[in-house]
């Protein structure tokens, strides 16, 4: 690297004020992950005429291609890194545990493996692969820089709402996904940044894109009271629909990996199964926007069975690709299953109440769609913002469809809370983190290296010392409790100095350390987790334990007490803003 | 740039109370202020400590190099090292316990922060409680409580009466020999008075403390028969 960046960087490092150096380095990510999301754009537009043209020159060929489009992007997500991560919930892990490190190469893989998989029919969306990449891109600026890890996963979090705000038109949106989601707090030194990455990637966009292009051209909706009572019972089908397709994920995955198979085929037979539900209802394959928007608008040109149809193959077609490995995202996936779920529930309403003044079907798809997103990422605000970003309503705008928007959404969230909790991504994330879980005990449980607890012994006593001699040995050195060691140094437990003291001096002659040695005292192999020392001081009642290696030779002592004080300075750390 | 109060990663960890790798980690995360010169983290004293403030956490001085050591690392009977650092009084004159006290505590130097007086109101106070004689003709008067606020390091003054005191000795015996002990711990206190009391139960030293013409001496003596 040339000495003059060297110098920059360490300078930039150096600069105290978190804002300063967010801000400047914040833009620098916005222009990344803006050109990332463009990058997304085109590719997707470039590939998807192509395969329509297949489609209509060699249909038989048709089921392939999802199932090619998925081994392809397996075979670069497998081929080009050996990071694991794929998703956002990966992202999140690396904001949480790893200090916002992600590899150089997740700048681009996912970016490929989702221009493969939802360009050839994969039913998925290009939002999590493009968050994914923008997040990547956040990290490894940080990293370039040298910057710490604090503000490294803060431009983590830049890259994700910048990449959202590129590729959706949608830079409030940005924000709020890269907050609510990844970040999970709303820390207001951070909230700057990433706002002003999400603007800057926004502004590159529209810059190539043009102006007036946004996902969904929806029209003005007028609701009214009834709607609002309405919304209640389409919460309540919204949460339900998102945990069963939640659900339908999590038991294809389990399935596919099952399966006796090699893994390259997984993906290769989940995409050839999409295929084949795609020769009879073509809405479901790919990201489904062009059937999403129509939906929004109200067209209904195949009737409401089809909109059945699509509402339960789009949740299947969507389990198949990404349990079985596909690269994509749950986003787009679940305004389809929403808008389908609003325009099903509007048909019922219609019905039943066949008198009621309710609004038109186009918005209940709207309310549907933002009630399935909400509650799929346990992210409400993100959803409310979404909706409202991508029919190309400025905020308000989208007439007094904002009020039951709301309802809708918040009362949806609730309901999947109340039937799965956790997110789609912090259900990956626990996964991952095992026993261990992602809550703050366990980050700094995580932190703590077993070695920065262990406390030198200075003095241990051999087993067939006198206790006279030890009691010169303990006069000199002020501990309550001393490790036992054999002749070649191996720990084989403790005595208390208390003990050695009070046998009388003629007595001490005769006697040995070892009689005196509580051999079942408990020990802390030193590889152990320091989040398993609070069960051991707990169950066994005591103060201190020694710190043994595989040779069985004693490394120190860990307190409870100095643990239980590392300990809380770590949370007022962590915790510190 | 003013660099006077700069520390570097295991003098911030040791003012901190803390390991070197909690503070690494901290500068890796950046939550503790720091700068980066030429690939080498440093601290400002003065941002650390307000941090650690802000944290709840106490800031240490920085640790004072354990002195129990000879010139060549090797260890030395911390008696001696005591002996060492206090001095001999080869002729102290007095008739009573107070006076002895008196006298003594004015043919010592002692350090300004503490008069000889204080030091023989402290010696008295601790006498009235209980004598200090050891027996043998021995006494070993020391104040009730640590001078760690005086003194870096304990001290142990040998003096000769000119003639016998009565000190309400355990055994009744006249004493002619004091050791005054100077501590500046409760432990190290508990350390030299058994040393000590082992060394005087060994004819020879108990000699050497009796005959040795001066300081220097003494030491010799002391460390040839302990050796021995």
């Amino acid at each position: 690297m040339a000495r003059p960046f060297g110098r920059f960087r360490e300078a930039i490092g150096n600069v105290q004020s978190d804002f300063a150096v967010l801000a400047l380095v914040g833009i620098i990510v916005g222009l990344g992950s803006g050109v990332a999301g463009l990058g997304l754009h085109i590719g997707l537009a470039g590939i998807r005429p192509e395969v329509e043209g297949i489609h209509d020159r060699l249909p038989w060929l048709f089921p392939l291609l999802p199932a090619v489009g998925a081994l392809a992007s397996w075979w670069i997500l497998d081929r080009l890194t050996h990071y694991k991560g794929r998703g956002i919930s990966d992202v999140i892990w690396s904001a949480y545990r790893e200090g916002g490190h992600m590899p150089r190469e997740s700048m681009f893989t996912q970016m490929l493996g989702s221009v493969l998989t939802v360009g050839l029919g994969g039913s998925a969306g290009p939002e999590g692969p493009i968050a994914f990449t923008g997040a990547a891109i956040g990290s490894n600026v940080g990293t370039a820089f040298r910057l710490s890890e604090k503000r490294r996963t803060t431009l983590l979090c830049c890259g994700v709402a910048g990449a959202c705000s590129a590729i959706f038109n949608a830079p409030v949106t940005g924000m709020f996904f890269a907050i609510e989601v990844v970040m999970g707090q709303w820390v207001s030194t951070q909230v700057l940044p990433i706002a002003l990455s999400s603007v800057v990637a926004n502004l590159v966009a529209l810059a190539f894109i043009g102006k007036d292009q946004t996902i969904f051209e929806v029209p003005v909706y007028e609701t009214g009271t009834f709607d609002l009572a309405f919304c209640l019972g389409l919460a309540l089908l919204a949460g339900l629909s998102s945990f069963l397709l939640q659900r339908g994920i999590h038991l294809s995955n389990a399935a596919f990996k099952r399966l006796p198979v090699r893994p390259w085929a997984r993906p290769f037979i989940g995409g050839l199964l999409v295929g084949l539900i795609g020769i009879a209802l073509p809405q479901v394959l790919a990201e489904g926007y062009s059937e999403t928007e129509s939906l929004l608008n109200g067209e209904l040109t195949l009737g409401l069975w089809v909109v059945a149809l699509v509402f339960v193959a789009k949740a299947v077609a969507t389990s198949l690709t990404l349990g079985s490995g596909g690269c994509g995202g749950i986003f787009a996936p679940t305004l389809l299953v929403g808008a389908s779920l609003g325009t099903l529930y509007h048909g019922f309403l219609s019905q039943v109440f066949p008198g009621a003044e309710i609004a038109k079907v186009g918005a209940y798809a709207v309310l549907g769609m933002a009630a399935v997103l909400g509650s799929t990422l346990h992210a409400p605000v993100t959803a409310i913002f979404m909706v409202a970003e991508i029919t190309g309503s400025p905020i308000t705008g989208t007439g007094d469809l904002l009020i039951p928007l709301i309802v809708v959404t918040a009362a949806a969230t609730l309901v999947t809370q109340h039937l799965w909790p956790g997110s789609f991504y912090h259900r990956k994330l626990e996964e991952r983190a095992g026993s261990q879980g992602i809550a703050l005990d366990a980050r700094i449980l995580a932190d703590l290296g077993l070695d920065e607890l262990i406390e030198p012994v200075q003095t241990s006593l051999e087993e067939d010392m006198t206790v006279a001699k030890a009691h010169d040995v303990v006069v000199d050195c002020d501990l309550d409790l001393y490790p036992v060691i054999d002749r070649d140094g191996r720990y084989l437990g403790m005595v208390r100095s208390l003990y050695l003291l009070s046998v009388d001096r003629t007595a001490a002659t005769l006697m040995l350390v070892s009689d005196l040695m509580d051999a079942r005292w408990p020990v802390v192999q030193d590889d152990a987790r320091p989040a398993t020392l609070f069960a051991l001081f707990e169950q066994n009642d005591c103060s201190v334990a020694p710190v043994v290696d595989a040779d069985g030779k004693v490394r120190g002592n860990i307190r409870a007490e100095s643990f239980l004080r590392r300990y809380h300075q770590e949370l007022l750390v962590h915790t510190a803003r | 740039m003013d660099h006077r109060h700069e520390l570097d990663l295991p003098a911030t960890a040791a003012l901190l109370g803390v390991p070197t790798q909690a503070v690494a980690r901290w500068v890796r995360k950046g939550v503790l202020p720091a700068v980066t010169r030429n690939g080498k983290t440093w601290f400002d004293r003065i941002k650390v400590e307000t941090w650690a403030r802000k944290m709840g956490m106490r800031v240490r001085e920085p640790a004072k190099r354990p002195q129990l050591e000879g010139e060549e690392g090797s260890p030395v009977n911390p008696v001696l090292a005591a002996i060492h650092r206090g001095g001999l009084v080869p002729d102290l004159p007095g008739g009573s316990v107070e006076e002895t006290f008196a006298n003594l505590v004015r043919s010592i130097p002692l350090p300004a922060s503490l008069p000889p007086e204080e030091l023989e109101q402290h010696l008295l106070e601790r006498e009235s409680l209980g004598t200090t004689g050891v027996g043998d003709g021995v006494a070993m008067p020391h104040p009730r409580q640590p001078l760690s606020s005086h003194i870096d390091e304990p001290r142990i003054y040998v003096a000769r009466l000119r003639e016998p005191v009565g000190f309400k000795a355990i055994d009744g015996q006249p004493v002619t020999l004091l050791l005054l002990i100077l501590s500046t711990s409760l432990k190290n206190h508990l350390a030299l008075l058994s040393r000590v009391v082992h060394l005087l139960r060994t004819p020879k030293l108990r000699q050497d403390l009796e005959e040795a013409d001066d300081l220097d001496q003494l030491l010799l003596l002391l460390e040839a028969d302990l050796e021995s």
